[in-house]
């Protein structure tokens, strides 16, 4: 998912732009001329010229006839099934993010552990004991040996 | 000369000696698991040494440090995951190597120059720490800064072919460092009312996102599930080490002299010494084309640099109370924790103390070797696992490793955050470790940068009135106008050869 310098380009310079401009709006300290939007201005800024630099090599690109496409799709982003798989990577963090405080680690885990073995196209049969035993082992390490406090949510009642 | 004595006498306490030797295998495994890192590492001790003797406890982190940068190098050359941002500089080299079945040669020469590494590191840490005390003692915040924007140059300098990537990652890393509460007065930044965001966006899960779900993400797009990749045979470990280590002599002394002295300086640490030491290399080798190729020189810069950086960033957390990396900073508040201030008053107060660390480095860099070397014959079972097992459980290790920072579930919504945003830069030929380097070193460069404007009244005049902050900021600003120049010249000549249309 290659995009051309220009369309690289064109976002830095906004979002850089926006930086800068925000930061405008933050206090000045008492008696100096500066404030916490100095800093942030000054990386705004340089962000909005690196902008600049990547619009103007890809309009120069162009005059000379080699200028890329907008967008280049790499052979795999026609497949169907990488992106399913990149979208069940993305899933799984939201879904630990929703649910592992009342699901609890270990069901969560699991779930997503499972989820994204069966997205991979692994075995069907493995994937749940799979999960199950992921969690566990995970589960030992950090909570019983580097004591982060996992959520048992559900599990509450038979936490070990 | 008693002080000494007294230290040798700490270090071989079998209560010690047992600590080193679990911490030693304790850095090695969590270091070669991806997306845990030296800091984290480290980070995770901290509750067990709370229960120790100073001595012991330091020896700890000391050992747990040297042994996990070098094992960052494991993940690194099997996954191209680095385990350790410092290992992130010659990364490509390793799994180049690995892809040739060279990784055993690979990793090899990673472990023997670590540890040739570590141990001058240590020795120059020994006979440099006392005199620096006296020079930088002098040292005000400006300073400070202009090290570190020499250092952020010469990280965007070394990034890739295009230094208006390398700048641009460096500025989202600095800008991604200014998210949260603002260091000077207090004022909320770019957090949009959320609560989370008032604590600014953590390294350790920036990373992991950056490096592990950018990775996993690629993986996911492009792996072919249908037919397992073959597992790389990682190959003979030290055969050709001898040969190896004649030829690169040179380059070994060069990379662990040069890592000690980065390594010292505050901001540089263990990752800035293997970028510059394997710049340098590639400048100075004999063969530079190979570089980037799957070429052990690269490794042997860059590994040897990294340890001998790990203990040179101890000179001024010792010295001065200012870490020169994150684990300095983690060992530091163990010391408070001790009712211990590191400072020039250890020196005086404490030398046992001291000697005691320098000590421990030798002691884990020696037991390193045999340990190391175990390690990596276990770690190459970790690729029989097939990609399509080990994504999802990389996966679950990166979200339990982000969250067990600071226990919060913001961690996650990083590493999606960070891990997207990570995936389309590489994508983009934008390079990530500028940008890890922006958001480890930006609170610091704001931090000087503000009081020398301050002190200035906001007069430029400031940052040059005093003798070493105005040869290294004149050092500086002529390094940014040099890549100006040869920016906009390489881009005329660039043109002036191809035909125009």
């Amino acid at each position: 998912m290659k995009a051309n310098d220009a369309v690289i380009g064109v976002i830095v310079l906004l979002f850089g732009s926006a930086v800068a401009l925000y930061a405008q709006t933050f206090p000045i300290l008492a008696g100096m001329p500066v404030g916490p939007g100095l800093f942030p201005s000054i990386i705004g800024g340089g962000m909005a010229i690196c902008g600049i630099v990547l619009i103007g090599r890809a309009v120069l690109d162009h005059r000379q006839g080699r200028g890329a496409p907008m967008l280049v799709l790499a052979d795999w982003a026609r497949e169907p099934l990488g992106w399913f798989r990149a979208v069940a990577v993305l899933a799984s963090l939201l879904f630990y993010i929703a649910a592992s405080q009342w699901l609890g680690f270990h069901i969560t885990a699991a779930i997503v552990v499972g989820g994204m073995l069966a997205a991979f196209k692994v075995n069907p049969i493995a994937v749940v004991p799979a999960g199950i035993v992921a969690a566990l082992v995970i589960h030992y390490i950090f909570y019983s040996l580097l004591r982060v406090p996992l959520p048992w949510g559900i599990l509450l009642p038979i936490a070990w | 000369m008693d002080a000494f004595i007294q230290a040798i006498g700490h270090i071989t306490e079998p209560q010690t000696l047992l600590v080193i030797f679990l911490a030693a295998i304790y850095g090695l495994l969590v270091g070669s698991i991806p997306g845990l890192t030296a800091t984290m590492s480290v980070a995770l001790l901290v509750p067990v040494t709370f229960f120790m003797e100073p001595v012991p406890a330091i020896a700890a982190i000391v050992t747990t440090t040297a042994t996990a940068i070098f094992a960052g190098d494991i993940p690194g050359a099997l996954l191209r995951i680095p385990g350790t941002p410092a290992s992130a500089a010659y990364v490509d080299e390793a799994y180049k190597m690995t892809r040739r079945g060279e990784g055993g040669y690979a990793l090899g020469a990673g472990l023997v120059t670590s540890v040739i590494g570590g141990i001058i590191g240590t020795i120059i840490l020994m006979a440099l720490s006392p005199q620096l005390a006296r020079v930088a003692i002098q040292f005000s915040s400006v300073e400070y800064f202009w090290l570190a924007c020499l250092g952020l140059t010469c990280a965007v300098l070394i990034s890739g072919p295009s230094p208006v990537r390398g700048a641009l990652s460096l500025l989202i890393g600095l800008f991604i460092a200014t998210v949260g509460i603002d260091i000077a007065v207090g004022y909320p930044r770019f957090t949009f009312g959320s609560v989370e965001l008032l604590d600014g966006i953590s390294f350790i899960p920036a990373m992991i996102a950056m490096f592990a779900i950018s990775e996993i993400l690629r993986n996911a797009l492009k792996g072919d599930p249908g037919k397992d990749v073959e597992p790389p045979r990682v190959g003979p470990l030290f055969t050709g080490m001898g040969r190896m280590l004649r030829r690169y002599k040179v380059n070994i002394l060069r990379s662990s002299l040069l890592g000690s002295g980065l390594g010292t300086l505050p901001g540089a640490g263990a990752d800035i010494a293997a970028w510059i030491s394997y710049t340098l290399g590639r400048r100075f080798s004999r063969e530079p084309e190979k570089y980037g190729t799957g070429h052990v020189e690269g490794i042997v810069d860059g590994g040897s640099a990294n340890n001998a950086a790990v203990a040179g960033a101890w000179t001024p957390a010792l010295v001065f109370g200012i870490p020169g990396d994150t684990v300095t900073a983690i060992a530091i508040g163990i010391l408070f924790l001790k009712g211990l201030t590191p400072g020039p008053l250890v020196f005086t107060e404490q030398p046992d103390l001291v000697y005691s660390v320098f000590l421990a480095f030798i002691v884990a860099n020696i037991i390193m070797l045999p340990l190391g070397f175990m390690v990596i014959r276990i770690s190459g079972m970790v690729l029989r696992v097939p990609m399509r097992i080990l994504m999802p459980m990389i996966l679950i290790f990166c979200i339990v490793g982000a969250y067990a920072v600071n226990n919060t579930l913001f961690a996650v919504w990083i590493l999606f955050g960070l891990g997207i945003i990570a995936f389309l830069m590489e994508e983009n030929d934008i390079p990530i470790a500028p940008a890890i380097l922006g958001i480890v070193l930006g609170p610091m460069v704001e931090d000087r940068f503000m009081i020398t404007v301050m002190r200035g009244q906001g007069s430029i005049v400031a940052f040059f009135d005093r003798p070493v902050s105005g040869v290294l900021g004149v050092l500086t600003v002529a390094l940014w106008i040099a890549m100006i120049v040869k920016g906009v010249r390489g881009r005329r000549r660039e043109l002036g050869i191809t035909p125009s249309a």
